[in-house]
């Protein structure tokens, strides 16, 4: 690897790996790739599924790198959404779909579900966490079971007994919500608040 | 959907959480509206953090899988074909006249010739110097002239075909601290809008330039650049209309 790349920003990483330089992929996999496998095996609950999401996200920024814009947030953020998508999609197809409703009839089975446990196991920033904390139940808990679960809105609306419409309001609010206190908190944020 | 309807579908868009029907109405609604762009910005940012186990022990992806991400990428095209692939690396077609061809060579010879660096970078600049000849050699760029209008007198070339892929050669700026970057920007319907940064030794950087443009500036920023501009311009030119 070149001293260059030790210290590039992470626009400058994607800039040189759209130039062919595999050494920066190299990095960026170096300072992201933990992240990426730590959410993908969260949501999958599968090792070899979430090495293969991580697989699949660093080939892509190969081979589009410029699918990530510096301005719209960090290069961890990038990788972090795609994994995300990449392993909600995993979750959503047939078979996942079959063992995971097992896994959860298991779950409730063994006192119900308890995302707010789930959410603290994986190690959020200390911030992060009690502003989702903070927010009332009827916009934490869709917000939880969205993400951290991978279920659609309207699952979400079936699984709380609430209105679809409802749902989806709620969950944007709660964003909204998150994104002004942690704004307030200090946390250099790059969006403007919508 | 109406545009207030799709608004409300931001948050459960940022998370993931459509249907794939409805995500595709997202999508194309997203192209062309600027403020729900900037809205799911803001909503993907918080769902990064949720995501993100920045913390005491983020978990450490297995070095085999590297090894397989590196294995894959050797089946891609050989490095040093200048057909690349689409967008920042801009597919190339061109048909050379003769003459042009012969100037091409001086030229590619000439370019070499500055740019004497180690192997490594050699073969990356080769590569993009390829690229840069290419744009050269095709007799409809056009070239744009940035400079600073006073002393110390700073200059950028910036090399463009019709398509609007162009790339900055020749640039003789100011010597950057290693914590800025150069960063491109253009006037375009009267806004200041960012084309990227450029780093500190920006030759032969690829540029994408769109007909609503007219003006070019370059200044310098903090490294990984910024949303709008926190500097005075260095250089700058205007672009030829109906680039």
């Amino acid at each position: 690897m070149q001293p260059d790349l030790l210290d590039a920003s992470d626009a400058n990483l994607a800039f040189a790996i759209a130039r062919y330089r595999e050494d920066a992929l190299a990095e960026a996999y170096r300072r992201h790739a933990g992240a990426v496998f730590g959410l993908a095996r969260r949501l999958l609950h599968d090792r070899a599924a979430a090495e293969e999401v991580v697989q699949e996200v660093f080939v892509r920024l190969w081979n589009a790198p410029d699918r990530f814009d510096p301005e719209r947030g960090t290069l961890r953020s990038y990788l972090l959404a795609q994994a995300h998508g990449r392993a909600v999609d995993q979750l959503r197809s047939e078979v996942a779909r079959r063992r995971r409703e097992e896994r959860e009839a298991r779950e409730t089975a063994h006192g119900g579900y308890d995302v707010e446990r789930e959410v603290g196991d994986i190690i959020v920033a200390d911030q992060v966490r009690e502003v989702l904390g903070g927010l009332p139940d009827s916009e934490r808990r869709p917000i939880e079971l969205a993400y951290f679960r991978g279920h659609t809105y309207r699952e979400v609306a079936t699984i709380l007994g609430e209105p679809e419409g409802t749902v989806k309001s709620r969950i944007r609010s709660g964003l909204k919500r998150m994104h002004s206190q942690l704004t307030v908190s200090g946390l250099g944020l790059k969006g403007e608040q919508p | 959907m109406t545009h207030d309807e799709i608004e409300e579908m931001l948050g459960v868009y940022a998370l993931d959480a459509l249907d794939a029907d409805e995500r595709q109405e997202v999508d194309d609604h997203l192209a062309s509206c600027p403020r729900c762009r900037a809205e799911l910005a803001s909503h993907r940012e918080i769902a990064a953090l949720l995501g993100n186990p920045i913390g005491d022990a983020p978990a450490v992806a297995p070095d085999d899988v590297w090894d397989r991400i590196a294995a894959s990428l050797q089946d891609e095209p050989p490095a040093l074909s200048p057909v690349a692939r689409p967008s920042l690396r801009r597919r190339l077609a061109l048909i050379v006249p003769l003459g042009a061809v012969a100037a091409g060579l001086i030229l590619i010879v000439g370019l070499l010739a500055a740019k004497v660096g180690n192997l490594d970078q050699q073969v990356n600049s080769l590569r993009h110097q390829v690229s840069v000849t290419s744009v050269l050699l095709n007799p409809a760029h056009r070239t744009v002239e940035l400079t600073s209008g006073a002393h110390p007198v700073w200059r950028a070339t910036v090399v463009v075909l019709p398509n609007g892929e162009g790339y900055l050669i020749n640039p003789s700026m100011p010597a950057l601290g290693s914590s800025q970057t150069f960063q491109l920007w253009a006037l375009s319907r009267g806004k200041v809008v960012s084309l990227g940064v450029l780093g500190s030794h920006p030759t032969g950087a690829p540029i994408r330039l769109e007909a609503t443009m007219t003006l070019l500036m370059i200044n310098a920023e903090p490294l990984g650049g910024t949303p709008t501009p926190t500097t005075p311009v260095l250089v700058q030119g205007n672009l030829p209309v109906g680039l």
